[in-house]
C-alpha cells in the first residue's frame, strides 16, 4: 500500500484526476497481454519529461518500485508491476516532436502507436521499419523496452537497429541524453543496452527514430508445401542465392486449417506449410527475383506457387496471414503466443519437437513463424478459467522454450524475458553471465526500483561476486609465464610498441581464451593495467593511458570457432584478421559485413572495440548492427558470454552493446559472433567529379531522398583525392557511389545518380568500376596513407548527416586561415567526416577545438584517431562528457573495479 | 482523491454468468485500444474494452466488489463496437456493457428522472411532444438562462445545461405536426413507404425529415408517417432492457398491420439500426419476436432503400458545387446494419459533387445519444479528432444519417470555426433538386 502521503505528493506533481487508487481503477492496471496478474498501487498518468522525473523521484525518495506503461500490449509480463508500487501511465505522451527527413530522423514520445509513427511520416514517402505484428496497438516505448521485431526483421532489423538516441529519466530521477541524431556518440552504447532492457533501467521519454524511404517496389509470393521441411529448405535456398526477402513469413498446417475454417483464404486444407514471401526494392530485377524465387521454391517441392501481379492480388496473399489470430482464437477461448529462436537450420526439427510438447501435455499447438529469422510463435490453445490447464500451458510453453535452447537458439526472439521467462534465462546464461548482467542493472538503478522482478531468475546480489575464475595450476603457470624472464613465445618484455605513445613493459600472448582469463586473473592479482591489442593498428586511439604495464596481445585466438553458412552466422574469436574472415565465408557466397581499415591486419576483437566502420555501413548497418553477441574475458579473468547466435534475441541484456567501441575498458572481448549476408549478385563503384562541396552535398541529398539505396556514398576533398591514384579522374571532389545488388538494380542506380551529377555539373568525369574491392581496400587505408603522406593528425567528426557538408566547409576555411594543411572524406550517407591535418601543432589545436566546439553543439562529437604526440598531447580524445557519463562512470566501477582495463583511455578519463 | 473504503467483501455476480463464455475469450491483447475513441480520447484502460472485460470477469469470479467504483468504466461506453469490430476473438463488449448496466441499475435503482423518462414519457410521444414544448418554450423565454444562472437546471441534472445547448435556435414545430398537413402522395404510388419518425429528427431537426419525405415521395412512394415511440434504443443503451422491450412491443403494436406496407423506412441509422437488433431483444419472447422478425424484413435505412430499389437518377440532378464528405453513424456500419456504400453512391451521383472519404470516417463521433452530456469533456476530446480529420478534408459539406450526429458535428464544426455545413443525405438531394430550375 502507499501512503496517503506519497498520494499527495504525487497528485502534487500530475494532479489528483491522474492518479489512480481505487481497487477497481487497479484492477485494470494488473495484467498485460501475458497470462498473470499483479496488482499495482497506484497508476500515475504523466504528461511530460519534467512529471516523469518528478514521479520517478517521489518513488526512488520512498523506495517504492515503478514501472512504465505505454499500452500494455506485452506478452511477458513485463509490465506487471510485480513487487506492487506505481505504474507509471506512458500512453498520454504520444506525440511526434519532430520530422526531420533530411537527416533520416523522426523524435517521438514514447506512448505514440508505433503504426502511427510511420503513418506520420507516410505522406513524405518514408517510413519506420520494424513492424510487430501489434503494430497498431502497440506503443514505441514498448517497442524500446522490448526490442520489438516483426515479419519485416529479416532484413530490416529489429527496433534497436533503428533507435538511435533516447532521453532517459534514470531511476533516481535525473535526466539524461543517450545517443542522438548523429552516430558514434563517444562513450558506451546506453542505447543499444537500454533498448531490450524491459523498463528495468529507468524510463524513456523522448526516441529518436530512423526513416526509410519506402520501397519503389514490392513483390509477393505464395508458396504452399506438403512438408514444413520443404518450406524450410525454400528459405534456405533463397538466401543462398543471394536474396535478402523483406518477409519470410511461415504458417503450419494447423493455422492453415484454421484459417480456412473461418475465412476460405483458398489454402488446400492438407498442406503443411504456407510460406509468404516478399521482396522489395528497386523495380528493375524485381520480377526477374521473383521469378527465381518462384522457381526456387518449385525446386524444393512447393505444390503451388501464386505470384501478386496487383495490389488487390498481394491483399489477398496476405489475407490468410493477417487472419491467422483471428482463426486461432476461434479454436479456444484463448490462446497464449510463445516465442523463441532457433537456428533457421534447426527450424524442421524445433516444430516437430514442438508438436510432441504439445501432445505430451494435451494441449492444441499451431504455429506461425518468422521464418527467415528462425523465430518461431507456437500459439497454445486452452481456457484461462481452466486453472489445471493453464498451468500446463505454462509448462508447455518452458519445454518448447528448452528445446530452442537445445538447438542453440534462446527463449526470447521479440517478446522480452519479463516475469515470463525469467526462470528461462537459466536455459542459455550461465550464473557469471547473468551477475555480470546484473552489473548492468546496478549500475543503472542500484536500488532496484526501476521494474523490479524482471528478466533475471532471482537476483544474484549479495551473493559472493564471481567464482574464482580459473584452475589454480592454469593461473600459476600464467603468473610463472609472466615473471619468467623472456624466452616463451607468449611473453616479450619491453616490446617495440606504443599504446597512444606509452610502452608497455610486458607483451603477452596467451594461446587461448583460458589462458588470456589466466593473465587477467593474474594481472588483476598483481593490481598490473593492461591495454589489450589486436592487429595493432588502431593503438593511437584513445588518450594516452593513466597506467600501462600489460599489453594483452589476442592474435593467437585466432580460431573462427562457429560457423553456420546456411544461418548467416559466424563466431570468430577476437584475433582473427578480418580479412581472414571475410576469405572463409566468401567460399559460401557469404560477406561478413564488416569494411574497417586495414583488413588484412586489423582483428575482429580490434574492430569492435574501437568500433572502426567502413563505407558500407550505410547498407550493411554498423557492428551494432551486426554482432549478435559476443564472449568476454571480465577484468578478473572469468569467462562470460553475452548475446547469442540467432538473428532475433531479446533474453536478457544486449550487452553486446556496451563492448562496441568501449577501448577494451570493460573487458576483453575474446570471441564475437557476428550476422553474415549474402554476397550480392553484383557489386560495382560509381566515380564522378563535381566541382564544390555544395554540389556534392545536393547530389547526396537527393540520392539519400530516392528509393535507389546505394551501399556507400563518400566525398573525398581534392587533397584526400590526391592520396588515391586508384581513381585519379581529374580536379575537384570526388565522389564515390558504391552499389550492389541484382544486376539490373545497379544498372537502374548508376543511370539515376549519374544523371544526378549531371544535373549539378555537366561534363564531370565519371567512372564505373566493377567488382571495386580492390578500390575499396584502398580507400580504407586513407588514413595510413595520409599518415605517411605527411599529415600528423587524423580525427573522425559525426554529426546529423544533412549537417556534414556545412562543418566540412567551415573545417576548409578555418584550415586555410591557420596555414594548415587539410584533407577529409566523408561519409555522406552517415554524416561523418574524416579529416586529416598538417601543420603547426597550436593552430591544429585551435582548429580541432573550435571544430570540436561546432561539432557538439550540432549534437556530434569529434574524436581524435591519431597525433597525440603531434599535438603535444594537449587535445584530448573524446570531447566534452554529456549527461550520460554518470551511469558509463558506474558501469566502468562494476565491470572494472580495480580501474585496470585501459585507465585513463576513454571518455572522461574512464 | 481519497480511495472510498469498500462495502463488502466481493460475492460472485450470478446475474452476469451467462456472459462468462463471451468474457473469457478476451485475451487481453490490447487491440481494442486504438479502435476505441473513448480511450482515445483518455488512455485510460477502464474506459477500454480489455478495462471492462477485465472487472466484468472479476465481478462474475467473485474478485471485484458490485459497486460505484465500477460505474466509471461502464458508463464511458459509446456501444460503437469499434472493439468487436477490431478483437480477434470477436468479443461483444457491448452486451457486456448492457448487462452490466442493467445489473447495476437493478442493485442500487435508478435516478428518478431517468425512470420517469424511459417508463412514462419515451412510450408516449403525445407526453413527450408536450415535454419538449416546454423545454423549448422555457428556452425562447429566456427561462433556460435564467434557471441556468440560478443553477436550477443543474440542480434537476447536473448535465442538463450541456444537453440544451446543443441546438442554438429553437426549431419552429415539431416534424410529427408538420408532416400532418404536408404529406402530398404522387398520382401513382409505385411503392407504399411506412415513413418511422425518429425523435431526433421530430423534436429537433424537423426540416430533415421533410426532406426525406419530401425526396421519397418524389421517388414515387405513397408515404405513411408512422405513429410509432422512440425505438427504444437510448433505454437499452441504459441498461433498461424491460423498457427497451416494452418499447418494441409498443412500436410493433403501433405498426399494425404490416402488409400496408412495402417497407419501413428511416433516415435516422440509430432507429433502423436499433428496429433491426428488435427480434434479437424480443428473443425469449415467442409472439413479438416473430412479429420483430417481419417487421425487420421491411426496415430500410432511406439510403438503402434508394440504392436498393429506386436509385439516384443524376440526370435528374443539378450540380451541387462542394466538397462533400461522409461521416458514418456507428448504427450504419458494418458493426451494425451495414449500409455503407449506399450513402457513399448517392452523394457521388449528385453532380459537382467533389466527394472526399474521410479519414476514420465510421469512428464514433462522441455523441452517443445523452453520452455526450453525461461524459461532455470526453465527448469533446472525442469530437475534436473528428473535426480534425472533417477540416482535412477540406469538405464545405459534411453528411450523415443521424439525427445526434448532426447535431455533435455541427458543434464540433462551430467550436473549430469551420465554414462547414451538416446535412443529412436526404437535405442534399433536395438541395440539387431545387437547384433544377434555378429555384
Amino acid at each position: 500500500m502507499i501512503s496517503p502521503r506519497v498520494v499527495d505528493d504525487l497528485e502534487a506533481v500530475v494532479g489528483p484526476a491522474n492518479v489512480l487508487t481505487r481497487t477497481a481503477d487497479l484492477q485494470t492496471y494488473e495484467y498485460d497481454a501475458y497470462l498473470e496478474t499483479r496488482l499495482p498501487d497506484a497508476v500515475v498518468f504523466v504528461h511530460s519529461t519534467e512529471q516523469v522525473s518528478a514521479v520517478v523521484r517521489v518513488a526512488s525518495r520512498e523506495g517504492i518500485p515503478f514501472v512504465a506503461r505505454g499500452r500494455g500490449t506485452n506478452l511477458s509480463g513485463g509490465v506487471l508491476a510485480a513487487c506492487g508500487g506505481i505504474v507509471i501511465e506512458m500512453a498520454r505522451m504520444d506525440r511526434v516532436l519532430e520530422i526531420d527527413v533530411p537527416n533520416q530522423r523522426m523524435v517521438v514520445e514514447p506512448g505514440i502507436y508505433n503504426l502511427e509513427a510511420s503513418q506520420a511520416v507516410d505522406h513524405l514517402d518514408y517510413y519506420y521499419a520494424p513492424d510487430p505484428a501489434s503494430s497498431k496497438a502497440c506503443s514505441l516505448g514498448g517497442n524500446v523496452g522490448e526490442n520489438a521485431g516483426g515479419p519485416h526483421c529479416f532484413k530490416y532489423g529489429v527496433t534497436t537497429n533503428h533507435v538511435l538516441g533516447l532521453e532517459v529519466v534514470l531511476p533516481d530521477g535525473e535526466v539524461a541524453w543517450f545517443g542522438g541524431k548523429a552516430l558514434d556518440m563517444p562513450g558506451y552504447d546506453l542505447t543499444g543496452v537500454f533498448v531490450g532492457s524491459e523498463g528495468t533501467l529507468g524510463i524513456c521519454t523522448k526516441i529518436v527514430l530512423r526513416i526509410l524511404r519506402k520501397p519503389e517496389a514490392v513483390t509477393t509470393l505464395l508458396a504452399v508445401y506438403d512438408t514444413i521441411d520443404d518450406a524450410s529448405d525454400t528459405v534456405s535456398a533463397i538466401v543462398a542465392a543471394g536474396m535478402v526477402p523483406a518477409t519470410l513469413e511461415m504458417m503450419d498446417g494447423a493455422v492453415i486449417q484454421a484459417v480456412e475454417d473461418s475465412m476460405a483464404a483458398g489454402f488446400p486444407r492438407d498442406a503443411a506449410a504456407v510460406l509468404l514471401l516478399e521482396l522489395d526494392g528497386l523495380l528493375d530485377g524485381l520480377e526477374e527475383m521473383a521469378g527465381e524465387i518462384a522457381a526456387l521454391c518449385r525446386a524444393n517441392h512447393a505444390r503451388e506457387v501464386r505470384v501478386a501481379a496487383s495490389e488487390a492480388e498481394r491483399e489477398a496473399l496476405w489475407k490468410g496471414r493477417r487472419g491467422a489470430f483471428g482463426a486461432v482464437a476461434r479454436l479456444a477461448p484463448n490462446y497464449l503466443v510463445a516465442d523463441g529462436t532457433v537456428p533457421r537450420s534447426r527450424l524442421p526439427e524445433t516444430v516437430r519437437r514442438m508438436y510432441e510438447i504439445g501432445r505430451r501435455y494435451d494441449l492444441r499447438v499451431a504455429s506461425v513463424f518468422h521464418a527467415g529469422d528462425g523465430n518461431l510463435h507456437p500459439l497454445i490453445l486452452f481456457d484461462s478459467r481452466d486453472a489445471e490447464q493453464t498451468g500446463r500451458v505454462m509448462e508447455a510453453s518452458m519445454a518448447i522454450l528448452q528445446v530452442c535452447a537445445d538447438m542453440g537458439g534462446t527463449v526470447s526472439g521479440e517478446h522480452g524475458v519479463g516475469l515470463e521467462k525469467a526462470e528461462a534465462m537459466k536455459m542459455v546464461f550461465g550464473e557469471d553471465d547473468l551477475r555480470a548482467q546484473e552489473w548492468v542493472k546496478e549500475a543503472f538503478d542500484p536500488g532496484d526500483l526501476s521494474n523490479p522482478g524482471k528478466i533475471f531468475p532471482g537476483r544474484t546480489a549479495g551473493k559472493a561476486e564471481l567464482r574464482a575464475p580459473l584452475a589454480a595450476a592454469l593461473l600459476a603457470e600464467t603468473v610463472d609465464a609472466l615473471t619468467a624472464a623472456g624466452g616463451s613465445a607468449a611473453l616479450n618484455l619491453d616490446p617495440p610498441v606504443t599504446v597512444a605513445g606509452v610502452r608497455p613493459a610486458v607483451r603477452v600472448r596467451p594461446a587461448g581464451p583460458e589462458a588470456l582469463g589466466a593473465v587477467l586473473a593474474a594481472a588483476s592479482a598483481a593490481g598490473l593495467a593492461v591495454a589489450p591489442c589486436g592487429g595493432g593498428t588502431k593503438l593511437e586511439l584513445g588518450n594516452p593511458p593513466a597506467r600501462l604495464d600489460l599489453l594483452l596481445d589476442t592474435t593467437a585466438l585466432d580460431t573462427v570457432t562457429e560457423y553456420d553458412p546456411e544461418n548467416l552466422t559466424v563466431a570468430a574469436q577476437a584475433g582473427v584478421r578480418v580479412a581472414d574472415l571475410a576469405a572463409r565465408v566468401a567460399a559460401d557466397g557469404l560477406l561478413v559485413p564488416l569494411d574497417p581499415a586495414r583488413p588484412g591486419e586489423a582483428t575482429v576483437g580490434g574492430v569492435l572495440a574501437c568500433a572502426d566502420h567502413g563505407p558500407k555501413r550505410l547498407l550493411h548497418g554498423g557492428l551494432r548492427d551486426v554482432v549478435l553477441g559476443v564472449r568476454v574475458a571480465l577484468a578478473g579473468g572469468t569467462p562470460v558470454e553475452f548475446g547469442g547466435r540467432t538473428i532475433k534475441n531479446v533474453s536478457g541484456y544486449d550487452v553486446s552493446k556496451l563492448f562496441i567501441g568501449s577501448l577494451g575498458t570493460l573487458g576483453v572481448v575474446t570471441e564475437v559472433t557476428f550476422r553474415l549476408l549474402p554476397r550480392p549478385p553484383r557489386e560495382a563503384l560509381l566515380v564522378r567529379t563535381l566541382p564544390s562541396l555544395g554540389a556534392a552535398a545536393r547530389v547526396v541529398a537527393a540520392v539519400l531522398d530516392s528509393v535507389l539505396g546505394p551501399a556507400a556514398l563518400e566525398v573525398v576533398s581534392p587533397a584526400a583525392a590526391g592520396l588515391l591514384p586508384a581513381v585519379a579522374l581529374g580536379e575537384g571532389y570526388l565522389f564515390l557511389a558504391g552499389l550492389e545488388g541484382h544486376p539490373a538494380a545497379v544498372d537502374r542506380q548508376v543511370r539515376d545518380i549519374v544523371a544526378l551529377c549531371t544535373r549539378e555539373a555537366a561534363g564531370g568525369a565519371a567512372e564505373v568500376v566493377e567488382r571495386p574491392s580492390s578500390f575499396w581496400e584502398e580507400y580504407g587505408g586513407l588514413r595510413r596513407t595520409a599518415i605517411a603522406a605527411g599529415f600528423t593528425v587524423a580525427a573522425r567528426v559525426s554529426v546529423p548527416l544533412s549537417r556534414v557538408w556545412a562543418f566540412a566547409e567551415k573545417a576548409e576555411d578555418r584550415a586555410a586561415a591557420l596555414g594548415l594543411d587539410l584533407a577529409f572524406a566523408v561519409a555522406a550517407g552517415t554524416g561523418q567526416l574524416h579529416l586529416f591535418l598538417s601543420g603547426e601543432a597550436a593552430q591544429a589545436t585551435e582548429l580541432l577545438t573550435a571544430l570540436r566546439a561546432t561539432a557538439e553543439a550540432e549534437g556530434g562529437s569529434l574524436v581524435l584517431l591519431d597525433g597525440h604526440a603531434a599535438l603535444g598531447g594537449a587535445f584530448e580524445t573524446w570531447g566534452s562528457v554529456r549527461t550520460d557519463f554518470p551511469v558509463m562512470r558506474a558501469l566502468k566501477a562494476k565491470f572494472d573495479p580495480g580501474g585496470m582495463l585501459n585507465p585513463g583511455r576513454f571518455v572522461g578519463g574512464l | 482523491m481519497a480511495a472510498a473504503p469498500r462495502a463488502a467483501a466481493p460475492t460472485r455476480i450470478e446475474e452476469l454468468r451467462p456472459f462468462y463464455d463471451e468474457v473469457a475469450k478476451c485475451g487481453k491483447c490490447g487491440f481494442c485500444q486504438p479502435a476505441c475513441p473513448v480511450y482515445r480520447a483518455t488512455s485510460i484502460e477502464s474506459h477500454v474494452a480489455r478495462g471492462k472485460n477485465a472487472l466484468f470477469r472479476n465481478l462474475i469470479e467473485g474478485r471485484t466488489v458490485m459497486d460505484e467504483q465500477l460505474t466509471e468504466a461502464f458508463e464511458n461506453c459509446l456501444l460503437c463496437r469499434a472493439c468487436t469490430a477490431n478483437c480477434f476473438s470477436a468479443v461483444k463488449t457491448d452486451r457486456l456493457v448492457v448487462a452490466f448496466r442493467e445489473s447495476y441499475a437493478r442493485r442500487f435503482g435508478r435516478p428518478w428522472v431517468q425512470r420517469w423518462i424511459f417508463r412514462n414519457l419515451l412510450p408516449s410521444p403525445g407526453r413527450m411532444a408536450c415535454v419538449i414544448r416546454l423545454a423549448w418554450a422555457a428556452r425562447r423565454l429566456g427561462l433556460v438562462d435564467a434557471a441556468n444562472r440560478l443553477g436550477l437546471l443543474a440542480m434537476i441534472n447536473p448535465k442538463l445545461p450541456k444537453a440544451l445547448a446543443l441546438r442554438d435556435e429553437v426549431p419552429a414545430g415539431f416534424l410529427r405536426d408538420r408532416l400532418r398537413t404536408t404529406v402530398p402522395t404522387p398520382p401513382q404510388p409505385r411503392l407504399r413507404v411506412g415513413y418511422w419518425i425518429s425523435c431526433g429528427f421530430n423534436y429537433m431537426l424537423p426540416e430533415v425529415g421533410e426532406a426525406t419525405v419530401r425526396e421519397l415521395t418524389r421517388q414515387g412512394a405513397a408515404v405513411t408517417v408512422l405513429k410509432n415511440a422512440c425505438c427504444g434504443l437510448p433505454v437499452y443503451g441504459y441498461g433498461d432492457l424491460e423498457g427497451a422491450r416494452a418499447l418494441a412491443r409498443r412500436n410493433i403494436d403501433s405498426l399494425g398491420d404490416l402488409d400496408r406496407f412495402d417497407f419501413v423506412v428511416s433516415e435516422c441509422g440509430s432507429c433502423s439500426g436499433h428496429l433491426k437488433e428488435y427480434p434479437g431483444l424480443l428473443a425469449g419472447d415467442p409472439e413479438y419476436s416473430v412479429r420483430a422478425a417481419r417487421l425487420v424484413r421491411k426496415v430500410r435505412a432511406f439510403t438503402e432503400l434508394l440504392v436498393e430499389l429506386v436509385g439516384v437518377d443524376p440526370a435528374d440532378l443539378q450540380p451541387v458545387e462542394a466538397v462533400v464528405t461522409y461521416h458514418d453513424p456507428c448504427h450504419m456500419t458494418e458493426r451494425y446494419q451495414g449500409v455503407v456504400s449506399q450513402p457513399r453512391e448517392i452523394i457521388r451521383a449528385v453532380p459537382g459533387v467533389d466527394f472526399r472519404e474521410l479519414n476514420e470516417a465510421d469512428a464514433c463521433c462522441g455523441a452517443a445519444g445523452s453520452y455526450t452530456v453525461m461524459h461532455n469533456d470526453i465527448s469533446m476530446k472525442i469530437l475534436e479528432r473528428k473535426t480534425g480529420n472533417v477540416e482535412h478534408t477540406g469538405a464545405g459539406i459534411l453528411i450523415t444519417e443521424c439525427p445526434a450526429c448532426i447535431m455533435q458535428l455541427a458543434l464540433g464544426a462551430r467550436r473549430r470555426g469551420l465554414d462547414i455545413e451538416v446535412l443529412s443525405v436526404s437535405q442534399l438531394l433536395e438541395r440539387a433538386r431545387r437547384e433544377q430550375g434555378g429555384a
